[in-house]
This record gives structure tokens, C-alpha cells and sequence, in this order.
């Protein structure tokens, strides 16, 4: 597509927005696709680098995954090289796929749950038991940590 | 000289980038730019002299109004416009064809036209999209009014900046001769576009209702800038007007406009200059440079003698021809390498009969301009437009533009005729 034609779509979805009551700011950038390949398993990513300073990343596959938004390019590429180190070690365990399994079921129950309150009333009682569910879930998990010998140590956690 | 291998070698790559354009087979400005360094290399024209060919006046003008017209269309200016006028209607689809319509051939005037089409477009398939109507009968008539109104001025068509150029008209000249012709053409369009479209034209009551829930103050990104772009481009029109008795060509003009608003409105220059349309700058760059070499080895004048002999300096039968001719090949061909081959032609004319070539150069404007509308391969508007209703699932097909398209590009040149016949031939 053209750059013409790029710009006149930027105009129509602006236009379409403002007219929502959005406030639309234009910055332009470049769009990197970056893959790898571990062993038959593609690791994908996408990030936006720009003069504005706050760049996106997120993980394409094998689960999509909001990375975060960091204030420069180096730390891009060092998240990148980090996720990259964890996916390859992940990779050697027997139970790999079974993790990838988990967490694109874990990325659908996200969105399952996303349009059960959009879609549907639900009652209290019914929350407090997603809730209870939840908290069990989150339990297990660090349950599952203590248990677990650690094997990455070129970074802490970020949320355990 | 006529005859000679550097005359047959110009006249054999002229040819050949000239069929090339036309088919489209490669981008106009890569094939341009091979054929000119072509010319150079076989040193069928020095490099010194390839560079006096590029008529600077007309790339000042051009980025001048472009850079202009990048910081105006950050404002929102042109979508309020576009909303009020189509709340003004009540949401009627016809009145709203004509006021995008009308808006599209004013704005034309003064910019170029792909850029106008690209401004209203938008709004355009946004209003349609809420009426639930086929756009095309509306970005057809935006493409008919692009390029009739960029008839009317010195600044509103590539061909009417290079005869500006060329010729020492100016922005007045150019007003005063052909604003009233492309004025009638336009009325007389519409006329002819309300019985072709006026059974596609109806819908219901409460999707007119939508068009009146559109805000044209959300369309507003940025007051300030909004301010000083309009301050600009007032005086920039102002100083158009008086570059003639000032004694400033439309290109300084032009520049000192742009250089002024990006001073004052702080906006990114790598932005502003990024925007610029560099593919189209360097297509009339390399054109310069074909057509200079075609001059410089003596085939421009040999095509002048040619037509004088059929026209025999007949003043009316030459204006007619100028006209008529530039009008059918602009329907097929792009008029700016069309244009810039006839300049040099009509000014060998000039050179070589007695005749006051003056309304040559308005039958030359009237053609090329207008004749654009005959197909959808005319002008660089109406290939925008395609690509747009296309990318928005609204096929126009060569043919089917073709239909209203070129009987109407019939009307205009005949209009022109009288117009001609009536104010300089008689």
C-alpha cells in the first residue's frame, strides 16, 4: 500500500475517532517484526520505535503476551534477549509444550472471561466464586514455585 | 541538429521513456530519471546544461505549497469545513455532493489537486458510510471538480504552474482568463451530474439524522496552529494576487509562505519534509531534463515547422488544434510530460509565425487541465481516487468512469471552444 494510501486510512480512523470523543495523537515510527526460531518453535515479537520515546512490545507467539512499554530502544532489545534466554531454556524441559498448552488455555479463559461480563449480568454470588477460583489459582501457582528448583538467574522474576 | 546521431538518439529515448510512462509498466519517476541520466551519459546534453533545463521556478512553487499544505491539513481544517457543510445540507446526499464537491474545486484552485482529493476523501467515505450510499457518485464528482477547479489558477494544475513559468503569466493572468471559463464548466457539470446520479441519490430520514450528530469542533487537532496557518495562507494568496506589480515570481512567494509558517508554527521539519511529495518533484526534475534535450537537438522546432505548416499560422486553427489535441491525449496520457513538451513547442510556434501566442497558452491550459476528467487514467487525481474507492470495495471501472467521465470532458473542451472562439479569436 502506498503512502497515500496509508495516510488517507490514518485520516478516516482519525476522523472516525475524534468524531467517538478520542483524543488521537500521531506519531509516526517503524513497526519491527522480529522472529526467531528455537528448534521448530517460532518466538515473535513486535515493537514500534519512534521520536516520542515510549516504545511497545509484545509477544506474537508462541502465546501472545503484553511485554510492557519502556522509555528506551536498548531496553528493547535486552528484554528481547532475556525473554529469548527463557524461551531456550524453557525449551529443554520434557513439559515445554504442556506449558505452551497451559498458557494459550490461560490467554482463551482471559478472554472467556472478558465476555462473560460484557455479555452477561452476572451475579454476585457468581463473582465471588470466579474470584475464590482465582485466588486458588494464584495459590497453586506460588505453591508451585516453592516446590520448583529456580534454573534463570540473569534476571529476577518480574512478578514472583 | 535534425539529422544528426545525437538527434536521433534524443528523439529514439524520448520515444521510448514517453511509451513507457504511458504504460505504466515502471514508475514514472524511475523510467524519467533513467531516460535523463541516458541523455547525459551519451552526452546528448551536458551535465551543466541538463541542469539549466530544470525550471526551478516551478519545484520552488510546487514544494513551497506543499510544505504549506503538510502544516494546514495537520489543523483539521479541511474535515470542519467538510462537516459543517454537510450539516448545513440536513444531511441531503445531493447538497452534500455539492458542497464536497464545491469545496473540492475551491480548494483545487489554490492546492494541488491529489492533494485535495486525499483531504476530502475521508470525509467523504466517513459521510457516506453513515448515509449507507454508494461514495462514488460523490468522489466522482470531487474528481470532476478537482480538476476543473484546478483550471481556474495559476496554482491550481502542474500545467498551469509550467506555462506560469515558462511564460511570465501570472497568478491574475491566469485568474481573470480562465477562472470564468472553468466557473461556467463547473456549473454545467454539476447540472449534467444531478440527472445522472439524482435516482442513486435517496436515503432515508433517519441515517440524514446521523449527518447532524457529526461535531466539526472534534475535527479541530490544534487552534493555535489552525490560526497561523490560515494567517499564512491569506497572505500567501494575497501575495499571488500581487507578485505581478511587486515584481515576485509565485515560487518566491510560495517559499516565503512555507519558510514562514514552519518558522511560526514550530511544527517537526523532518515531519513536514518527509511529507513532501519527492517522487512527483523529481518526475518534473528529470522531465525538465528529457524535454530540455529534445530543444537542444533541434526536434522541438522541427514539430513547430510541422505544425505551422498544417495550421499555415492560422491563429484560430492553431488555438483549436492546441486545444482540442491537449484535451483528448491529457484523457490518455499524463499531462505533465504532455505539457512540458508543448511549451517549448508553442513558444518555437511564437518564434516562427507572427501570431500573439498568448491564447495558445490559455487553449493549452483549458486542455490539459480539463481533459484529465475524459478517463480515469486522465490526471493524478482521478487514479488516487480509484485506488481509494477500491481499497474501500467501491470498484470504478475504467469503462464505467469512462461513460460520464468523457462526454462531460467533451462538454468542458467544447464550452472552452465557444469560451476561446468568443474572448480571443474572434
Amino acid at each position: 500500500m502506498s503512502k497515500q494510501f496509508l495516510d488517507l486510512e490514518k485520516d478516516i480512523h482519525e476522523l472516525k475517532l475524534r468524531q467517538m470523543g478520542a483524543e488521537v495523537e500521531d506519531i509516526r515510527g517503524i513497526m519491527h517484526y522480529v522472529c526467531f526460531k528455537l528448534d521448530g518453535t517460532s518466538v515473535k515479537y513486535v515493537y514500534h520505535i519512534n521520536k516520542k520515546g515510549k516504545y511497545f512490545l509484545q509477544r506474537r507467539s508462541p502465546y501472545p503476551l503484553n511485554v510492557g512499554t519502556y522509555e528506551s530502544k536498548e531496553d528493547i532489545i535486552n528484554i528481547i534477549q532475556h525473554d529469548l534466554a527463557q524461551m531456550k531454556n524453557a525449551k529443554k524441559s520434557k513439559k515445554f509444550d504442556k506449558f505452551i498448552e497451559i498458557n494459550q488455555s490461560l490467554s482463551i479463559t482471559m478472554r472467556n472471561f472478558e465476555d462473560l461480563f460484557l455479555y452477561y449480568n452476572v451475579s454476585r454470588t457468581q463473582t465471588e466464586k470466579l474470584e475464590e477460583a482465582l485466588q486458588q489459582f494464584k495459590s497453586l501457582i506460588l505453591e508451585t514455585r516453592d516446590m520448583s528448583e529456580r534454573v534463570y538467574f540473569e534476571k529476577d522474576p518480574d512478578t514472583l | 541538429m535534425p539529422g544528426s546521431l545525437h538527434f536521433i538518439a534524443a528523439i529514439i529515448i524520448f520515444i521510448s521513456i514517453y511509451a513507457i510512462i504511458i504504460s505504466e509498466k515502471i514508475n514514472r519517476t524511475t523510467i524519467a530519471f533513467f531516460g535523463a541520466v541516458l541523455m547525459i551519459l551519451l552526452k546528448i546534453i551536458g551535465l551543466d546544461q541538463a541542469f539549466e533545463t530544470i525550471d526551478f521556478h516551478t519545484i520552488g512553487l510546487l514544494i513551497g505549497m506543499m510544505i504549506m499544505v503538510n502544516i494546514l491539513k495537520r489543523t483539521g481544517a479541511f474535515q470542519y469545513i467538510a462537516i459543517k457543510s454537510a450539516k448545513l445540507t440536513k444531511g441531503d446526499p445531493w447538497y452534500i455532493l455539492v458542497m464536497l464537491s464545491t469545496i473540492t474545486a475551491i480548494s483545487s484552485a489554490l492546492l494541488d489537486n491529489v492533494t485535495t482529493v486525499l483531504l476530502i476523501a475521508p470525509v467523504t467515505l466517513v459521510i457516506t458510510e453513515a448515509l449507507e450510499i454508494n461514495p462514488i457518485p460523490f468522489m466522482v464528482a470531487e474528481i470532476l471538480s478537482a480538476n476543473i477547479g484546478g483550471t481556474a489558477t495559476l496554482i491550481g494544475d502542474p500545467p498551469n504552474i509550467m506555462i506560469g513559468s515558462e511564460t511570465g503569466l501570472g497568478f491574475m493572468d491566469f485568474l481573470i482568463n480562465l477562472a470564468p471559463a472553468a466557473f461556467v464548466i463547473y456549473l454545467v457539470t454539476l447540472f449534467i451530474l444531478k440527472f445522472i446520479y439524482k435516482s442513486q441519490l435517496k436515503v432515508q430520514e433517519e441515517l440524514k439524522a446521523k449527518i447532524m450528530q457529526f461535531n466539526e469542533n472534534l475535527a479541530i487537532t490544534d487552534k493555535v496552529l489552525l490560526k497561523k496557518s490560515l494567517i499564512v495562507l491569506a497572505f500567501t494568496i494575497l501575495g499571488f494576487g500581487l507578485h505581478q506589480f511587486v515584481g515576485l515570481e509565485t515560487a518566491t512567494v510560495a517559499l516565503t509562505g512555507a519558510s514562514v509558517l514552519l518558522l511560526i508554527s514550530k511544527t517537526d521539519p523532518e515531519e513536514i519534509f518527509h511529507e513532501i511529495e519527492w517522487l512527483t518533484i523529481f518526475f518534473f526534475i528529470f522531465l525538465f531534463v528529457l524535454v530540455g534535450t529534445l530543444e537542444e537537438v533541434g526536434a522541438i522546432e522541427m514539430i513547430a515547422k510541422g505544425v505551422v505548416d498544417i495550421t499555415q499560422g492560422n491563429l484560430l486553427m492553431t488555438a483549436l488544434l492546441v486545444l482540442w489535441i491537449s484535451g483528448i491525449a491529457s484523457a490518455f496520457l499524463d499531462n505533465i510530460p504532455f505539457v512540458a513538451t508543448m511549451i517549448p513547442l508553442i513558444q518555437s510556434i511564437g518564434a516562427l509565425t507572427s501570431i500573439n501566442i498568448t491564447p495558445l497558452w490559455w487553449a493549452l491550459a483549458l486542455g490539459a487541465c480539463l481533459g484529465g476528467n475524459g478517463t480515469l487514467v486522465g490526471a493524478s487525481a482521478n487514479v488516487v481516487v480509484a485506488g481509494i474507492l477500491e481499497k474501500h470495495k467501491h470498484r470504478i471501472s475504467f469503462v464505467e468512469y469512462m461513460k460520464i467521465g468523457f462526454p462531460l470532458m467533451i462538454v468542458s473542451i467544447i464550452i472552452s471552444t465557444v469560451y476561446l472562439y468568443v474572448f480571443y479569436l474572434m
